[in-house]
């Protein structure tokens, strides 16, 4: 029977895989073109050698082997040429820009491009590039896609082993890439990594800790095979992603289709039309869950569905079942126990915040708009009411919530938000006094500063803080400027003075680090 | 034997699967380890587990014993009641335990319940003339769908119908709430019937009851109810706090207000525009937000359809899936810390998709009038997958999905693949994964490019040649489905165009051209060198003086 579906699988397979290779050698053989020419160089110059073997035969052997090898050499010295120009464009500095540090960081900056893409799936669930409630998806989709799969599997074990062999192969590139990115370490270094980390603790004192690091390094070493492979035909820049996507587009496409063989060709189209937006989404949105909110909904009605609905009732399907059941009491618990924490469960005493004071005192009518503004952004209302009363003056705004208060604000503001324009303009105007000259000249009278701007930077060359401090060089002592307003607070006396003197300030001893500066130009 | 080895595998596969991903997702996750260790409100989850447990007795005994399938006082008015009263039990046990305040002050709780009242009538009306606007539309056009589908479908319609006026009306600077009002009460008028119908259900029709709900759905619903009071009562505040919504979605909304029309510049922003009906009509704020959080509102019904008709999920799943989704935290995140307009696309998505099961019903049901009935789906698809890229342009991937979708129904896979391969030439065509600046890595898309277009042609070749009668009316079908998906579009892309003036980049017609200062080095190092002449003239003339 299993020998029978065996002959069954591949006939079908034949045809799949056929495609699929027509899919990575078209593309393959297109991206580099060099293979071609080099190969009809080499054709030409093999019927230009017989024709001087025919001519020359006897009086020329010995220089005809000297020609032989210089142009032997030619060859691969321009082969070299071409592979070295290859390599200088794959692992070509890549340029910060702002996009990079504001978009690219949900998808993370693994050194290899391929895995990149490969580690969303995995990456969007355990939040490994972003943290934070504003990603978390929990860990339904993740923890059920692969199971469903086998539930459908149950009587086609190649079917089902290979589901279980990719899953097992994604989750090692998956833990392994998200392992060294997080640490900043090398591949290679992470298995010692992991036992400094077991060595250091006890099982009793974190058991689950210690057990993912040691599954961890088991599949390390299902990843290292991967790695090196992956090594030489990707890099940060290569040839090959976009095929290989496409690629696993396809067999997964197959796969799906023999996964829903009992349903009508309706619903399939809707699974299908899932599958092909979860595709696009991967190489477009830089791993953005809200981006993909749509895969999320779907995914998990469509998870409860295939857990759920089914005629006959097997021993894994109820064991799967009772999973689910167990797993989504779970997820209500600490969901709930979340949300009453109100998202920011750090200490006991925010963790009693479910709300906010002053959003409470206004909606009990304690507080008006003023007063929970006033609240909000403490300090901030006279430096505003100053930037509305003249209409003309521009601003130039690194991040802040202010525009929102700022009236005409799409007309005033220019907003620089990961410093891209400064950077540009403080590479012709160095001088920090000159720049605010510079700013004035151009209309600008106001300058809003966002003091934690560097926290998003997750760039390995971590270029927005860099930029950043250059920035907040150019404020400091700067003439040209004046602080108007900042809830950030300094200490005027040393650390260890028994009675502290305290005030607002960007720059000294930061007692309280605030969130906004606002300045004017002079 | 190789069978039962062969499932033994298989389950103890799942089960380690499960585990492990369940002990990393732990691992990396440690706010809710500390959510846990820290948790302040027992006081207030006893509170509510009683509420709860005495609405599961009172159900259990009293209804289910009965077999009652519906309950004069279970409507939505009670459970609005009910969301109200666990909002006042919640407020209370903060101030308690954050502003030490003892007892409840009567004058407080007064002011909070009429401040939930007045925000919640304000959206509700807005989601009445939505609903009131799309059932005429719906009517005018002799639009046929299931009954359990119309109120959503209805409300996306009137969402995109009323976005569309105001877009009209902005062109001319007349969004006004004088403009505006007297247009919602009419057309509630003139659908009088359909409007209170729609009252009447949502507020005071006893709600229909399903036997077989047990304690998981009971659970999942009553916790739904509480994450949902809890979300609307943050709500209300004067000033949003998220990032995105106050640089960007509701800052649109509060310039559409101050402008009474368009504000130049950004990618289309209908969903902004129907936000901007918070400020126009009310001046609150606070409407605005709940019409950004609506979204989600609205799509537990749109995400309960589909788990009810479309999946045939049982009544407890359903709810369970449809609480699952709604307490992700990055869906409450977006729901009453961050307003953006993901929601408000998700619902908008989540109609498409009930759009294409309604349309399949249709056609599996073998009726006659398949092929003009088809026309009208593929019209209405287009139209909100069109109106979804003017709420934000990642919904261009839902555009590619539908026509996959449509010919696989009517050609099977080897059209689906013909799609998949035509889209991915669309999306590196037109340089898309260079908005995110990802084409710099991929050094031979070029080349693929080319070679998708190729595949795809060949493709859509070879699924013609095999069934040629196949072919032409998904063809067909798509045209139409293009043209109307183009056309809530083409407002927006004329807008573009006029702004930048006359530029045909993608870039130019997708984001228009803002009125913020130009962020030009050259200009400002011009300027600047301009003032030191000037200033350097003043001197001297103030020195020959």
């Amino acid at each position: 029977m299993y020998f029978r579906n065996m002959i069954k699988f591949s006939k079908h397979i034949i045809f799949k895989i056929g495609l699929i290779c027509l899919l990575v050698l078209g593309t393959f053989t297109a991206a580099q073109p060099s293979y071609a020419e080099s190969f009809q160089q080499k054709t030409e110059q093999t019927q230009q050698q017989k024709k001087k073997q025919q001519q020359k035969r006897k009086q020329q052997k010995n220089k005809k082997q000297r020609q032989n090898k210089a142009q032997k050499n030619k060859q691969k010295q321009a082969q070299e040429k071409k592979k070295a120009k290859q390599d200088a464009e794959k692992n070509a500095p890549i340029k910060s820009s702002p996009i990079r540090e504001e978009i690219q960081r949900y998808m993370g900056y693994e050194p290899i491009l391929a895995e990149r893409y490969i580690t969303i799936p995995y990456d969007i669930s355990m939040n490994t590039n972003m943290q934070g409630g504003f990603v978390d998806i929990g860990y339904f989709i993740f923890m059920f896609l692969p199971v469903i799969f086998l539930l459908g599997f149950v009587r086609r074990p190649l079917y089902g082993f290979s589901i279980m062999v990719f899953s097992i192969l994604l989750l090692s590139i998956s833990t392994s890439s998200s392992f060294s990115v997080k640490r900043g370490i090398e591949a290679e270094n992470i298995p010692p990594n992991i036992d400094t980390f077991i060595n250091a603790v006890k099982f009793s004192d974190y058991p689950v800790s210690v057990t993912c690091a040691k599954v961890y390094k088991g599949l390390h070493k299902i990843y290292m095979p991967i790695y090196r492979g992956m090594e030489n035909i990707s890099g940060k820049r290569d040839y090959v992603t976009y095929p290989i996507l496409a690629s696993l587009f396809v067999l997964f496409f197959f796969i799906l289709q023999k996964r829903l063989h009992q349903m009508d060709k309706y619903k399939k189209s809707i699974i299908n039309f899932l599958y092909l937006f979860s595709f696009i989404w991967l190489i477009l949105a830089c791993g953005i869950i809200w981006y993909g909110y749509l895969m999320l909904v779907l995914g998990l009605a469509i998870v409860v569905a295939a857990l759920t609905n089914n005629g006959q009732q097997s021993w894994i399907r109820r064991g799967t079942l009772g999973m689910f059941v167990a797993s989504a009491l779970i997820w209500i618990v600490i969901g709930y126990v979340y949300r009453i924490s109100n998202h920011r469960p750090v200490t006991p005493d925010s963790a009693k915040l479910l709300f906010d004071i002053p959003s409470v005192k206004y909606q009990t009518g304690v507080f008006d708009r003023k007063d929970v503004v006033n609240t909000l952004l403490p300090g901030a209302e006279k430096a505003l009411e100053e930037i509305n009363e003249d209409e003309n003056a521009l601003v130039y705004r690194v991040g802040t919530f202010f525009p929102y208060l700022i009236y005409k604000n799409d007309k005033r503001v220019l907003q620089d938000n990961q410093l891209g324009f400064f950077q540009n303009l403080i590479q012709k105007i160095p001088h920090p006094i000159s720049l605010a000259e510079a700013l004035k000249a151009s209309g600008y009278r106001y300058i809003l500063v966002d003091l934690n701007t560097p926290s998003i930077d997750k760039t390995p060359e971590k270029s927005l803080q860099r930029k950043f401090m250059s920035f907040m060089v150019f404020l400091f002592g700067n003439d040209k400027l004046e602080l108007l307003a900042t809830d950030r607070v300094i200490t005027l006396t040393p650390p260890d003075d028994p009675n502290p003197i305290y005030t607002h300030g960007v720059f000294g001893n930061i007692h309280n680090p605030g969130t906004y500066a606002i300045y004017k130009v002079k | 034997m190789w069978e039962k080895i062969y499932k033994s595998i298989l389950a103890i596969f799942i089960f380690l699967w499960i585990g492990f991903t369940f002990m990393d997702y732990w691992q990396n996750h440690l706010q809710y380890l500390l959510a846990i260790k820290f948790f302040q409100y027992t006081d207030l989850t006893v509170l509510l587990i009683l509420l709860g447990g005495a609405m599961w007795w009172f159900y259990h005994n009293k209804i289910q014993a009965r077999s009652l399938n519906r309950y004069p006082w279970f409507n939505g008015l009670s459970v609005f009641l009910l969301s109200t009263l666990v909002i006042m039990l919640s407020v209370y046990m903060f101030q308690r335990k954050v502003m030490n305040i003892g007892l409840p002050i009567p004058f407080d709780f007064l002011h909070l319940v009429i401040n939930i009242f007045k925000i919640g009538l304000y959206t509700y009306f807005v989601l009445l003339s939505c609903y009131a606007m799309g059932m005429y539309t719906l009517g005018t056009f002799r639009f046929r769908m299931g009954e359990s589908a119309r109120p959503i479908l209805a409300l996306g319609t009137g969402i995109m119908v009323w976005v569309f006026l105001m877009f009209g009306l902005g062109l001319f600077a007349l969004l006004k709430w004088y403009i505006l009002l007297p247009l919602m009460l009419l057309i509630i008028l003139i659908t009088r019937k359909v409007s209170f119908r729609f009252i009447w259900n949502t507020l005071f029709e006893p709600i229909p009851l399903d036997f077989r709900l047990n304690w998981l759905g009971a659970l999942s619903f009553y916790v739904l109810l509480i994450v949902v009071s809890l979300n609307f009562i943050q709500l209300i505040i004067p000033m949003p706090k998220g990032w995105d919504s106050v640089s960007l979605y509701l800052n649109l909304s509060s310039l559409v207000n101050d402008y009474s029309g368009l504000v130049k510049g950004h990618q289309p922003y209908n969903w902004s525009l129907f936000m901007a009906l918070g400020f126009i009509l009310f001046e609150k704020t606070e409407v605005a937000m709940a019409l950004s959080s609506v979204g989600g509102f609205l799509s537990i019904f749109a995400l309960y359809y589909l788990c009810r008709d479309w999946l045939k999920i049982n009544v407890n799943y359903s709810l369970l899936c449809v609480l699952l989704f709604y307490l992700l935290p990055t869906i409450s995140h977006q729901s009453y810390l961050d307003l953006k307009i993901d929601l408000g696309l998700l619902f908008i998505m989540l109609v498409i998709v009930i759009l294409l099961v309604e349309w399949w019903k249709y056609l599996a049901s073998g009726e006659e009038r398949a092929v003009e009935v088809s026309r009208r789906y593929v019209i209405l698809l287009g139209l909100f997958t069109g109106f979804a890229l003017g709420v934000k342009l990642t919904a261009l991937i839902a555009f590619f999905s539908v026509a996959g979708a449509i010919w696989f129904v009517y050609s099977g896979r080897v059209a689906f693949l013909a799609v998949f391969c035509l889209s991915t030439f669309a999306v590196l065509l037109f340089r898309l994964d260079d908005i995110p600046k990802l084409r710099q890595f991929h050094l031979g898309a070029e080349a693929f490019m080319w070679t998708m277009l190729v595949l795809g042609v060949l493709l859509f070749i070879w699924s013609a040649r095999k069934e040629k009668h196949r072919f032409w009316h998904p063809m067909r079908l798509s045209v139409l489905y293009g043209c109307f998906f183009l056309l809530p579009v083409l407002p927006w892309l004329t807008k573009n165009y006029m702004e930048t003036g006359g530029e045909l980049s993608t870039r130019g017609l997708m984001y228009g051209k803002t009125q913020a200062p130009k962020a030009n080095v050259t200009t400002f190092e011009k300027k600047w060198e301009r003032m030191r002449a000037k200033e350097k003239r003043q001197r001297r003339q103030k020195k020959g003086k």
